[in-house]
């Protein structure tokens, strides 16, 4: 195999008439998810020359996946762009990836303030301009970028990851080899296209030639619904972030109301609470549970752990093993280490690794190295075995957090609220019990509010990154050195400790 | 109330809660929102928000927060 799309002809193939996309209100058949992305791929083709990347609207819609198929036809590589970014980041992200060309699944403007120089074109009108066009073929080399994801860089330079073909097929090879999916799966799909998590929703489907059922939004805040929706449309596998789960358990959905078609359930993006996994496993007992662990600069997965046994609410919750076609090691001092308990740095080398982050030559001698063997990524996370050989999640390296299932730079926050002229000095901490980003801020004036920099952090950073909480102090604490004393404030965020500083906002 | 809207402007101080009826249906509060607002309601007002009280139409508004609240006071009585 050489290109994904064989895939999608494949399944194409095998199962015409079967839906292979929905959002509950359109659905849309394999034969039709084939022949639209080919009539897209034509148009692309034919405005752009090969190997470009090409912007894609990541709108909930059945429609975004045919647009990232549209633009691998056309031989070139997609950019999801998430709807929701504010100007200033989206303009960032098409001036970093340099697009002329964005295709939308309906039609759109780019919100105000931003300034493209390329095209935005909706479906229809690539549909329209499309008709007389060939139909493309297949590309020849796996190495060719097949998409790039732009996640949170700590410089509030946006950070695109690039992975090739070759990089998805490996994944999804190892990934059927080690669970059995069928043809018959239904997967409901929680994270949001431009998100890399959501990449192993949308290849797991076209390689099975399963179902993908898109789920609204807005059904995660009434999980009732969520879970009625779930069982009409009969879906058999989720793998969603564990903030999506936990809002089901932490809103007593199973007391009102059972899933009656799920059987797997996996989790990814960030440390699953064993408090809420365990209500989980308590209300359906009889489902699979699948903890895996990834990195955006894999494609898929690079560890998994099948839940087994009973755990304490205060267990950590291993992530397992390798997949099959991961290695990893954990280094520290430059040395690998195999002994229990200690901690290390996790290191992966797979032929599932990114290509690059794109553009920047800084950050890829840092994190992908080339070894004895042979090409490895420094994770960053810091990880042990526990004495049966599991690896278990430890810490991160830097000050990188997980925040409801988004990969979040504390280092981007600050930079953007440094930048405002209200702000002197400030400090982004997580509190991590209670999921809250807090902004510690050294106000310019006395007038400031914490209420002000929140409203204006919010116009420049995505919603899941504004800070939850900014608390006002007239001094940040400095150590020894005259560099903020992170420890003493995140002290001071735990013990709720104010000294003498008002909370605001 | 009060104490009510001490915690919807802790969530997100930008909204008028007087006047916005669309909390939900406008999108205004989104999951996680929702999941902070019943622990905290919950807290708050020493009650149990069972899962059938989550529906949209009792949290487009102050106000129909405010009723629920009320109406699972009574029931608990």
């Amino acid at each position: 195999m050489t290109s994904v799309l064989e895939y999608l002809r494949q399944s194409a193939e095998r199962f015409p008439e079967k839906v292979a996309l929905s959002d509950g209100e359109t659905a849309l058949p394999y034969k039709s998810y084939l022949s639209l992305s080919q009539k897209v791929g034509a148009y692309v083709a034919q405005k752009e020359a090969g190997c470009r990347a090409v912007g894609i609207w990541a709108l909930r819609s059945v429609y975004t996946p045919v647009l990232f198929f549209g633009a691998v036809w056309g031989g070139c590589c997609y950019v999801p762009l998430d709807p929701g970014l504010p100007a200033a980041k989206l303009q960032k992200i098409l001036c970093d990836c340099k697009l002329d060309l964005i295709l939308t699944p309906e039609e759109t403007a780019l919100p105000e303030g931003v300034t493209f120089a390329g095209k935005v074109v909706s479906l229809a009108e690539a549909l329209a301009e499309s008709e007389a066009l060939p139909c493309p073929t297949v590309g020849t080399d796996p190495a060719q970028p097949l998409y790039m994801v732009y996640t949170s860089g700590s410089t509030g330079k946006p950070k695109g990851v690039l992975k090739s073909h070759r990089a998805m097929m490996s994944f999804l090879e190892a990934y059927q080899n080690t669970f059995s999916f069928s043809a018959d799966e239904v997967i409901g799909n929680q994270t949001p296209f431009c998100f890399d998590a959501s990449a192993k929703d949308v290849y797991l489907a076209l390689a099975l030639g399963a179902r993908l059922e898109i789920l609204a939004t807005e059904l995660f805040s009434f999980p009732v619904r969520l879970i009625e929706a779930m069982n009409r449309r009969r879906i058999t596998m989720i793998s969603w972030v564990p903030s999506a789960l936990s809002i089901v358990t932490q809103l007593n959905t199973f007391s009102e109301i059972l899933p009656t078609t799920l059987q797997k359930v996996f989790f990814v993006g960030e440390v699953f609470p064993m408090k809420q996994l365990n209500r989980w496993r308590k209300a359906l007992p009889n489902l699979q549970y699948v903890n895996l662990y990834g990195s955006s600069e894999l494609a898929g997965i690079c560890c998994y752990y099948q839940v087994q046994g009973e755990f304490a609410d205060t267990d950590a919750l291993p992530m397992g093993v390798p997949l099959e076609n991961c290695r990893v090691y954990l280094i520290q001092d430059g040395k690998p280490i195999a002994q229990p308990g200690q901690i290390g740095e996790l290191y992966i080398s797979s032929p599932a690794l990114a290509d690059c982050y794109y553009n920047d030559p800084e950050k890829n001698a840092a994190s992908f190295l080339e070894t004895e063997q042979g090409r490895v990524f420094r994770t960053g996370d810091l990880a042990q075995y526990t004495p049966e050989g599991l690896l278990v999640f430890a810490a991160r390296k830097d000050y990188q957090i997980k925040h409801m299932g988004h990969r979040i730079e504390l280092g981007e926050i600050e930079a953007a609220a440094a930048a405002l002229e209200e702000v002197a000095n400030c400090c982004c901490l997580y509190h991590r019990e209670k999921s809250k980003i807090v902004l510690f801020c050294q106000p310019a004036s006395q007038t400031v509010t914490g209420q002000e920099i929140r409203r204006k952090l919010r116009g420049l950073l995505s919603d899941y990154m504004a800070p939850n909480q900014v608390r006002l102090l007239p001094q940040l604490p400095l150590n020894p050195n005259g560099k903020i004393d992170r420890p003493a404030l995140q002290q001071m965020l735990e013990k709720k400790q104010t000294f003498g500083g008002t909370k605001n906002g | 109330m009060d104490e009510l809207m001490d915690i919807l402007m802790e969530i997100n101080p930008d909204i008028d809660y007087e006047t916005e009826n669309r909390l939900i249906d406008g999108k205004v509060l989104d999951s996680f929102s929702i999941v902070s607002l019943v622990a905290e309601i919950s807290d708050a007002f020493d009650i149990e928000i069972s899962p059938k009280y989550l529906v949209p139409e009792n949290f487009n508004s102050a106000k129909a927060m405010w009723n629920m609240i009320c109406k699972i006071q009574e029931d608990e009585d």
